[in-house]
């Protein structure tokens, strides 16, 4: 049962191509959803890591016998609630739409700035930046990345301005050294990138042959004998 | 202000060498981190031919208890090789230094000359480079402080009562 005239090739090569493209538009969008949600505990799980961690590290200010709560705390009770809500609501309520992943990709990043200075600037710390754009890769959408890599380079170049050692661990940095900074963002994003790149293929592969497959089971007639063992 | 000359009457043993003294908040977390930058400092130390004398003072207000120190200062100030840690018993010898904020650093030459007055961080409970640690090195080297007196991040020695006061 192969079609037998031009018109019928188009025809079918046309519902494969837009079978291809739904099944590969409903994959991706299965995992803008799914990263969302991954997002979501994230969030909450930093919101409270940032928590513990005033809280271990640097609960008080002292004068003499007296002590109230540091504004350690009250950062990263506020200001770590203030970064984590709104991505929380777009998670649970416009999962896969494109302003909550975009929206996501700029508070983890500002959660990076946060967290290091809720550890006093340690190196370790600035890890976290690296890290994050790795799980930003799992939208594989290359612009979300590129709001992470802006996020990221504007805060070092603000903090930098007038604050920098809370950026850098030193008060003597060069204006331009948040370039060197970005610098090292820019590379992991370029391999990231290609990355991404990589999944969108096979996902596209996925969604062809799954539409082969569906055209084919379709053609095959219900009363079709079985294979002769 | 910080005195000019080493006071005599310290009660703090000198043998000729230059002093250092860090005051301390014994509760205080930013000045864990200056402690941290001290130790860093100490290794530096190592190649002088006349190293300084280390000296932690930690304040005790009247009627604190004997575990009062307990903290994580004196947990820092533990791996410190070097360092000798005195209590200082109403924040006296704090007072007579002119220092008011935890981790203030306090350098004397040999001489008995004050060389170097201030923190050795660059932000609150931030560790890494400070303009304070180069100029403690510029001075034991001879080379002239180039900014001798820097800004200390800590809490306060001395306070009011507050909302909470812890016996």
């Amino acid at each position: 049962m192969t079609a037998s005239n031009p018109d019928d090739v188009d025809a079918l090569a046309a519902r494969l191509t837009a079978k291809a493209e739904g099944s590969y538009a409903a994959l991706l969008r299965q995992c803008h959803e799914r990263t969302d949600r991954t997002f979501l505990w994230l969030m909450v799980g930093q919101w409270l890591f940032g928590i513990l961690l005033a809280l271990t590290v640097s609960p008080y200010a002292w004068e003499g016998r007296s002590r109230t709560l540091s504004n350690h705390v009250y950062a990263a009770v506020f200001l770590g609630g203030a970064l984590s809500a709104l991505p929380i609501a777009l998670a649970l309520l416009r999962p896969g739409w494109v302003g909550t992943r975009h929206v996501i990709a700029f508070s983890q990043m500002m959660w990076s700035a946060l967290l290091v200075h809720l550890t006093g600037g340690r190196i370790e710390t600035h890890f976290h930046v690296f890290g994050s754009l790795a799980f930003l890769a799992f939208y594989r959408d290359w612009k979300v990345l590129v709001t992470g890599t802006l996020t990221v380079s504007a805060d070092h170049f603000f903090r930098g301005l007038f604050i920098p050692e809370s950026v850098y661990g030193t008060a003597d940095a060069s204006i331009y050294r948040f370039l060197e900074h970005a610098g090292w963002v820019v590379f992991e994003v370029a391999v990231l990138l290609f990355s991404v790149r990589q999944g969108l293929r096979e996902m596209r592969r996925i969604a062809e042959n799954g539409a082969q497959l569906e055209a084919l089971s379709e053609r095959l007639p219900l009363d079709a004998a079985p294979l002769a063992r | 202000m910080a005195p000019q000359l080493w006071p005599a009457d310290a009660g703090v043993p000198r043998d000729g060498r230059p002093v250092l003294v860090m005051i301390a908040h014994p509760k205080c977390a930013c000045t864990r981190a200056s402690l941290h930058e001290l130790q860093r400092l100490s290794t530096r130390f190592e190649a002088l031919p006349s190293p300084p004398a280390l000296y932690l003072s930690i304040i005790a207000p009247a009627g604190a208890g004997p575990d009062w120190a307990d903290g994580p200062v004196l947990a820092a100030a533990a791996s410190i090789r070097g360092l000798n840690v005195y209590l200082d018993p109403g924040g006296q010898f704090a007072g007579r230094l002119g220092a008011t904020t935890s981790g203030h650093v306090l350098l004397y030459g040999a001489d008995s000359r004050l060389l170097f007055s201030g923190g050795i961080t660059s932000a609150r409970a931030h560790e890494g480079d400070a303009a304070g640690q180069e100029a403690i090195v510029a001075a034991l080297y001879g080379r002239g402080a180039s900014s001798p007196v820097t800004p200390v991040f800590g809490c306060a020695l001395h306070g009011p009562p507050g909302p909470e006061e812890v016996p």
